[in-house]
């Protein structure tokens, strides 16, 4: 038998998009340290359900850090205080007998709360959709060298398409700016020579940020600190300049 | 305009306000050679009218868009996350600069508007003689006009609230700009695993001579008294 724990969470409970919610109290006892934190919730959920009561919402999809569907922030860190890694990878070990923990939803006009801690994130897919995706020839695989990537690009790109889209990022900010994910989305696509031939990448992503009621980057690199995937903000820079060349580009062409 | 456009032109604007301090600080150093120096100095700006109007519209215009740009950054970024966290923690390693430069910069503006009542326009404004007494080596007391040296001086020697909020300001400015310099340069793209690095010790360091440089002529005029004036004002 391993070590157990007590813990005492304040969740945000909120039945629906509509209907303010407030913080209510859960008495976590008897919890396994190696329990995730996921697994803690689903535990409390029992319980809850046990008791005919409405169990917390959380999203939660693959449980091991790779598809960017849970999250949410606990006393203040997106993903919980473990770095560089996703709620679901966070384990109840990393917290100590007696713990408060203020489990909050994401926070941002562009993700509004659907129920409890879940939010819709859909506004990172319609800035995908503005200029994230690059176009590719279907059939057969074709022969690996056929495009050359050098490989300081190839090695940036991936490091870049390890991005989950999972608003950590956006959560983290403190003015709920969406520029991780996007520079993240540049550098992934941008710096390949298959992406390099849609144009106007950026300038579409950044209407769509826009328009969506993200924040402006004031480069406090919050999101870099909490980021899963340790995204880089030089991703951010990389996105600024190109928003730049892009733009000047544009204007010669208009 | 698109978010990042408005914080390219925040961050150009903020690196021009840069240049000019560096100006000003360079014109500020007269002070340190007495009278005679720094009103020359200021005479010989004043000369170059009606040119220097060009130069204060120009000036008036880059404060005008800086801070007209910060406002609008700064209130689209509340409206971003209308629901506060009820828990905050500060992650990243980032200073506390960064996160307080809305705040810095009004109180910069602040400073600026009394800066133009007491210095700039001082003359034009106040109509006011930069008498200074002073006490001669020989023993004998004499009064008389010191011009805008004068004025500064009296300012800075006698009137201990005044250097205070001076010299708080200052050290409001350099802290403004150990964010800002690093800031603009990434807002315009500039990222570089060895040079980045060093771009932000440079930003902190500017920020710090700002602080320090201009503080110290205040302090030099309040603490050694160089012309030995005994009272000033009118």
């Amino acid at each position: 038998m391993s070590k157990t724990i007590n813990l005492t969470l304040k969740v945000w409970r909120q039945a629906g998009a509509d209907t303010p919610g407030k913080l209510e109290t859960y008495n976590a006892t008897n919890i396994d340290v190696e329990m995730s934190f996921l697994e803690m919730l689903d535990v409390i959920n029992e319980e809850i359900a046990l008791d005919d009561g409405d169990p917390i919402a959380f999203d939660n999809d693959c449980r091991e850090g790779i598809c960017g569907t849970c999250g949410v922030v606990v006393n203040g860190s997106p993903h919980g205080p473990q770095k560089s890694t996703t709620l679901c990878q966070l384990h109840m070990r990393k917290f100590n007998d007696g713990d408060t923990l203020i489990i909050e939803p994401w926070r941002a006009k562009a993700f509004p709360v659907i129920k409890d801690l879940v939010v819709d994130r859909s506004a990172l897919d319609r800035i995908s959709q503005a200029g994230g995706y690059t176009g590719v020839k279907t059939g057969q695989a074709p022969e690996a060298h056929t495009i050359a990537v050098p490989k300081a690009d190839s090695d940036k790109a991936m490091d870049a398409a390890a991005c989950i889209g999972c608003g950590a990022c956006v959560a983290a900010c403190p003015n709920a700016s969406a520029m991780l994910y996007v520079g993240a989305k540049v550098s992934h696509l941008g710096l390949l020579p298959q992406g390099k031939l849609d144009c106007d990448r950026v300038i579409n992503m950044v209407n769509q940020m826009d328009a969506e009621g993200f924040g402006n980057c004031t480069n406090t690199y919050e999101c870099e600190a909490t980021c899963p995937k340790d995204i880089n903000v030089s991703n951010i820079a990389r996105m600024n300049r190109t928003h730049l060349v892009e733009k000047i580009i544009q204007r010669k062409n208009s | 305009m698109q978010s990042i456009c408005k914080k390219q032109l925040l961050g150009l604007t903020g690196l021009l306000l840069v240049g000019f301090l560096g100006g000003h600080l360079g014109g500020n150093l007269f002070l340190f050679g007495g009278a005679d120096s720094f009103n020359g100095y200021a005479q010989h700006l004043a000369n170059l009218r009606p040119g220097l109007l060009l130069i204060e519209g120009a000036l008036g215009l880059l404060f005008i868009t800086h801070i007209i740009t910060a406002l609008n950054v700064w209130f689209e970024n509340q409206a971003a996350r209308p629901i506060k966290y009820i828990a905050t923690n500060q992650n990243s390693e980032q200073s506390l600069a960064s996160k307080t430069m809305p705040y810095t910069g009004l109180f910069i503006l602040l400073y600026l508007i009394w800066h133009l009542f007491n210095y700039t326009y001082a003359f034009g404004i106040n109509h006011q003689p930069g008498l200074l007494t002073i006490k001669l080596p020989n023993g004998t007391v004499e009064t008389k006009d010191f011009g805008l040296y004068g004025i500064v001086y009296a300012s800075f020697k006698f009137s201990i609230l005044n250097t205070l909020f001076y010299v708080i300001a200052m050290c409001v400015i350099g802290f403004h700009i150990s964010h800002g310099f690093a800031s603009a340069l990434q807002t315009f793209g500039f990222s570089h695993k060895k040079y980045t690095p060093i771009v932000e010790k440079l930003s902190k360091l500017i920020g710090l001579i700002v602080a320090v440089a201009f503080s110290s002529i205040a302090l030099y005029i309040l603490i050694f008294n160089p012309i030995n004036a005994i009272s000033g004002g009118n």
